[in-house]
């Protein structure tokens, strides 16, 4: 889960984590000298952009805001706008703990070279230290950063407590990335986060219940939250497309859009039913309602089951077509246990099984290009 | 000579009394693996399909000698069951749940580098050997032993590729199904180490998926391989920022994309086809080819 800036700065107040007086629009954050507009968006490069703007009033920065709300960035909507007190900076850090996968472990990054030229920072220029899980974070760690970027006095023991701090925040909060770029050196001497990018791992949900008060920031499709709810996955790909594939397996998954998309066959949509493929009929239901409203020509759906039973799945299809019948050619494809079982289900309600993978996709491919021949 | 686990390996089912862990635990005894018992804390004295429940993993070493676990106990449990196994020293440990927290994954791994504990996922399907033990969700059903080994993020594409591979004539020495995750205990390199030096496997399929480096650095291993590796990289049209299923299949580094890791492949001598669907001919191929040479 990505949280907008305002919330993650919320987060950093959390771990004492120094950042500028902020507040969302329309509350300001009181008397400053000059203020800084900020449009809260999911993505990067915002000050590329030119999201970002100073107002050295109110008045100025209400106008800036509004315009943010009704037009929007760069074609996206912006949903929220943080209103911030304007920093005299004088240099600007860049500071992440971020997960390497590879490594399967959190890793401190720091730069001198913060801000917007980050990505074009030659590799000589960042210290990467990953943290053993075991060992945790110590005190070394934040002396060879600022030792790395020649802080020292005052500012080093304030900079160790924030790269401490940091790695508390991802290790409690379960982050996968907690970056501030730029942390910037203000005019009097104080280091403050003057941004904040944060990714939660979805898989802690369940063990930090606040998180449901963050204002997501990254948008699922109303279809793609619908499927959710009932534990599956869904992706929209091709909005002008009109197939939707609803498959048993990530891998498989990503597969089928491979072989379709490279025969010219387009995608609307997917969805994941996980392998296990446990879908209750009333799970089917909404899942089938979700992908009538997209308007496909044809529903794939298709499963290789070897732990649930393909006569669950056919009886939950079945049942799901029967309260919400598709104007779509619905093509099967299920193997695995009890697959003899699903067959005749599917075949009482007119629904033909194909058991090959490849012979299904090659009548899918078939299929869509007649009805676009059709045309 | 089956990698990892054998005939010998005697399994404990973590969460044996759960709807999967029972179903599991039938599966093996139905499918001859040699499963010795289960655990489950608070449980122990019960018996599951005859098979005697422990309280705890230590108990279970000590009263039938277990060495792996199937570990199917729900995610927010599983560093706990996981870390009970490493220290009660069973030697390989599969994690089933999807869903684990990704810093627990981190830190069951640090654990587990400790003490050599081979550790398949989290959210991996298992490790079968057709015939001879199996610890996976694969049924013995669809399984055929042979010479071809699989190591595959993906557990679902592993089941096509088997089939793929028993429809061209051919069986299976032993599939491991390394997981999704983005944070995983075994990866790609690690089995093709261990093909290479299987004497029941003439060539190797690697099935990948968009995120991370696992199969770049398998790739690198390749040229020093005698056995010839086919490899399928699912995700080649998958559009960017995407969560595609896995939570390790997100599209990160530029050459962590399908074509990225196909380039590697392909440079490093791998076999390619362009659809899961051509993978049994793609390993007839390249075993041909390699016994030309």
């Amino acid at each position: 889960m990505r949280l907008i800036e305002f919330d993650g700065k919320q987060l950093f107040r959390k771990y004492d984590i120094p950042v500028p007086k902020g507040t969302l629009w329309p509350k300001t954050p009181g008397k400053v000298n000059r203020y800084v507009v900020k449009p809260q968006l999911a993505q990067g490069g915002r000050g590329k952009l030119g999201g970002i703007h100073f107002a050295d009033t109110i008045e100025d920065v209400d106008k800036a805001a509004d315009i943010l709300i009704k037009k929007g960035l760069a074609g996206k909507k912006v949903e929220h706008v943080y209103i911030e007190e304007y920093l005299d900076i004088t240099k600007e850090l860049y500071l992440a703990v971020t997960l390497d996968r590879d490594a399967g472990a959190l890793t401190i990054l720091v730069s001198a070279n913060g801000g917007i030229n980050i990505e074009s920072t030659s590799p000589e220029d960042l210290l990467r230290l990953p943290i053993d899980p075991l060992v945790g974070y110590s005190a070394e760690i934040g002396k060879k950063m600022c030792s790395k970027l020649s802080i020292n006095g005052s500012l080093a023991v304030e900079l160790e407590s924030i790269i401490a701090s940091l790695y508390k925040l991802s290790i409690e909060e379960d982050a996968i990335l907690a970056e501030i770029n730029p942390l910037v050196i203000t005019s009097d001497n104080n280091l403050v986060a003057a941004d904040s990018k944060i990714e939660l791992d979805p898989n802690a949900d369940f063990r930090h219940p606040y998180r449901s008060e963050f204002y997501a920031s990254e948008k699922f499709t109303d279809f793609e939250d619908k499927i959710a709810k009932t534990g599956s996955v869904a992706v929209e790909i091709d909005s002008k497309a009109d197939i939707v594939a609803i498959v048993s397996g990530a891998g498989v998954m990503m597969a089928i859009l491979d072989l379709l998309v490279s025969q010219s066959v387009p995608v609307r949509a997917m969805v994941d039913l996980g392998g296990t493929a446990n879908i209750k009929s009333e799970d089917m239901e909404i899942i089938l309602d979700a992908t009538k409203k997209l308007n496909p020509k044809i529903v794939l759906i298709t499963g290789y089951l070897q732990t649930a039973q393909c006569g669950q799945l056919a009886q939950a299809i079945v049942g799901g077509l029967e309260r919400v019948p598709l104007k779509a050619r619905v093509l099967v494809r299920l193997k695995g246990r009890g697959d003899e079982i699903a067959k005749q289900i599917l075949s009482e309600n007119g629904i033909k099984v194909e058991q090959d993978l490849g012979a299904t996709i090659h009548r899918t491919v078939e299929i869509a290009n007649q009805s676009s021949g059709e045309e | 000579m089956a990698i990892l686990i054998n005939a010998e390996t005697r399994i404990i089912i973590q969460g044996i009394t759960g709807s999967t862990g029972k179903n599991m635990a039938g599966r093996m005894l139905e499918g001859g693996s040699p499963i010795v018992g289960g655990v489950v804390p608070g449980r122990g004295g019960k018996k599951v399909h005859d098979l005697p429940v422990f309280n705890s993993c230590q108990e279970a070493v000590e009263a039938v000698e277990a060495n792996a676990s199937f570990i199917s106990v729900p995610a927010p449990f599983i560093e706990k069951a996981a870390s009970e196994a490493i220290d009660a020293g069973i030697s390989v440990i599969v994690l089933y749940a999807e869903g684990v927290p990704t810093l627990d994954a981190c830190r069951i791994l640090a654990k587990a580098k400790q003490s050599y504990t081979i550790v398949i996922g989290p959210n991996a399907a298992g490790i079968a050997s057709p015939g001879l033990v199996n610890l996976s969700d694969l049924n013995d059903r669809f399984l055929k032993p042979g010479r071809i080994g699989i190591v595959s993020k993906s557990g679902t594409l592993s089941y096509e590729v088997v089939d793929q591979i028993i429809q061209a004539g051919m069986g299976v020495s032993t599939v491991v199904c390394i997981g999704g995750d983005p944070v995983i205990g075994t990866h790609h390199l690690t089995c093709l180490q261990h093909f290479e030096d299987d004497t029941d496997t003439d060539a190797v399929v690697l099935v990948g998926e968009i995120g991370g480096r696992s199969e770049i650095s398998a790739a690198q291993f390749i040229p020093q391989m005698s056995k010839p590796v086919i490899a399928y990289i699912a995700g080649r049209e998958a559009p960017t920022g995407k969560r595609m299923g896995h939570a390790g299949a997100l599209l990160g580094e530029h050459d962590e994309n399908a074509p990225g890791k196909i380039n590697w492949l392909e440079s490093k001598g791998a076999f390619v086809p362009n659809y899961i669907t051509e993978i049994g001919a793609k390993v007839k191929i390249a075993l041909q080819k390699v016994s030309m040479n």
